[in-house]
């Protein structure tokens, strides 16, 4: 730059509109769960032509109540802390927090899978892909997922590789949520496993992108 | 296994945080807050530091509303603060400069993300370490794929092809100057060689060429103005 300092500093100052603060991040989680949360229900509810009263039904199990509390504490926390991260300075061990309730969630899931495994024996079980319920899985998703972005895109982004992290775990856990309530359960583990594989792969190709921005960017 | 060392001290650090965290949970959970709120530890508030603090916040808070002479306080004085950071990781002073230039063009893009409740160092010490990482990257990426080297390499066989650009009127000046160079007389093609060329004062010029300073000024004169005739495109002619 040719430009000398203070006369950047001048320029700076003589442009200056003034500016909306960027509300609290627990706000901002509290508004991202108000109008993703219903939505992706709602979305759920459509594409697997369902009413909220059976879906509920089927949380009379007290595992299941169990599941869906790890994974909606999941969401909060990961959300917490990805809006922690568009602010600098602000709580930066705040993606500590996931990690407990993530943990709890996966080993529901594992053990989820390894009474599956047990039930139906090694020649049934499959980890491929159930095509047919990928609709539900975007249905409930992307609610979340884009408005996280809208989100995250108008703070800054001081540790871009954990908050978008977060941001993809908080994401992908509100969308289960929904799943959790309307897909039929006995494929959820399999569904559940088959997101978190979506969303570590999310999480890599967000990452390469930041690399090959920066790449494009030098 | 062999992984990068950037991640290997990220991964150290990380793993430390948590342990310090589950730690703090166990025994102490009331300071979880204060944990995961703690600034970063370089940044730590000292009680000397605290009335500076406040009245930066108070300056970046009116900055927010538009106040423009306390956005000018705050942007100056920082400025010790964030140089601080920036050569901590940037020993070129030019560069650093730069660095600090862009830092302060992301603190003013940035400045709704301040909350004037909150310590205002470790926010703009983030902002700071973050461009220069981001500035060592592109720096660390440049070095990968570029390197400076004193002489040329060899382009091909031929000598022509080979020489350097102080050596080649060619290369220097094109060839449309070469010609009209050529067509001079002799004492106005030694003056203008000597005295723009070879940047020689006139006094060093009369030295080498054996004329006196006089004529090397009126040879230089003619010189110039033929120049001028020769080499303005035909049609402003």
């Amino acid at each position: 730059m040719n430009m000398s300092t203070n006369d950047l500093i001048a320029n700076l100052s003589d442009d200056l509109p003034p500016v909306k603060r960027l509300p609290h991040p627990a706000k901002r989680l509290a508004m991202w769960v108000v109008v993703a949360l219903p939505v992706s229900c709602l979305m759920g509810a459509l594409v697997e032509q369902q009413y909220l009263a059976l879906a509920l039904e089927r949380l009379t199990e007290a595992r299941s109540v169990l599941e869906l509390v790890a994974i909606l504490a999941t969401a909060l926390t990961a959300g917490y802390a990805a809006l922690c991260g568009t602010q600098p300075g602000r709580a930066p061990n705040a993606w500590m927090l996931p990690i407990i309730p993530f943990i709890a969630w996966l080993a529901m899931v594992g053990e989820s899978c390894f009474s599956l495994f047990q039930q139906i024996g090694p020649d049934q079980f499959s980890f491929a892909p159930h095509w047919t319920c990928y609709p539900s899985v975007v249905a409930t998703g992307a609610a979340p997922a884009l408005i996280m972005v809208i989100l995250l895109k108008r703070g800054m982004l001081a540790t871009p590789t954990i908050t978008v992290g977060m941001a993809v775990l908080a994401a992908s856990a509100l969308g289960a949520v929904g799943l959790r309530l309307f897909h039929p359960p006995d494929a959820t583990p399999l569904l559940l496993m088959w997101q978190l594989i979506a969303t570590l792969t999310l999480y890599g190709a967000t990452s390469l992108g930041s690399v090959f921005r920066d790449h494009w960017a030098s | 296994m062999c992984l990068p060392p950037l991640f290997r001290s990220r991964a150290r650090l990380g793993y430390k945080a948590f342990q310090l965290f589950l730690k703090r949970a166990i025994l102490r959970p009331k300071q979880i807050k204060t944990f995961l709120e703690e600034p970063l530890a370089a940044m730590n508030e000292k009680p000397d530091n605290t009335e500076q603090d406040r009245q930066w916040s108070a300056w970046m808070a009116a900055a927010q509303d538009g106040d423009r002479t306390a956005y000018q306080n705050l942007l100056q004085a920082v400025l010790p603060l964030i140089r601080t950071i920036v050569s901590k990781k940037i020993q070129d002073p030019d560069k650093a400069e730069d660095i600090l230039q862009e830092v302060l063009i992301s603190v003013h893009k940035n400045r709704h993300t301040y909350d004037p409740e909150l310590p205002i160092k470790p926010w703009l010490a983030t902002i700071a370490q973050r461009r220069t990482i981001d500035a060592l990257r592109k720096i660390y990426r440049r070095g990968e794929r570029e390197a400076l080297v004193d002489e040329y390499p060899e382009t091909f066989m031929a000598d022509d092809t080979n020489k350097s650009p102080e050596d080649d009127l060619v290369f220097a000046m094109g060839d449309e100057l070469k010609r009209a160079l050529d067509s001079l007389p002799a004492g106005q093609r030694t003056a203008v060689e000597l005295l723009k060329l070879h940047e020689m004062s006139l006094n060093e010029a009369s030295e080498a060429s054996g004329m006196s300073v006089a004529a090397l000024k009126v040879a230089m004169h003619r010189a110039l103005k033929s120049l001028r005739t020769q080499m303005v495109p035909k049609s402003e002619l």
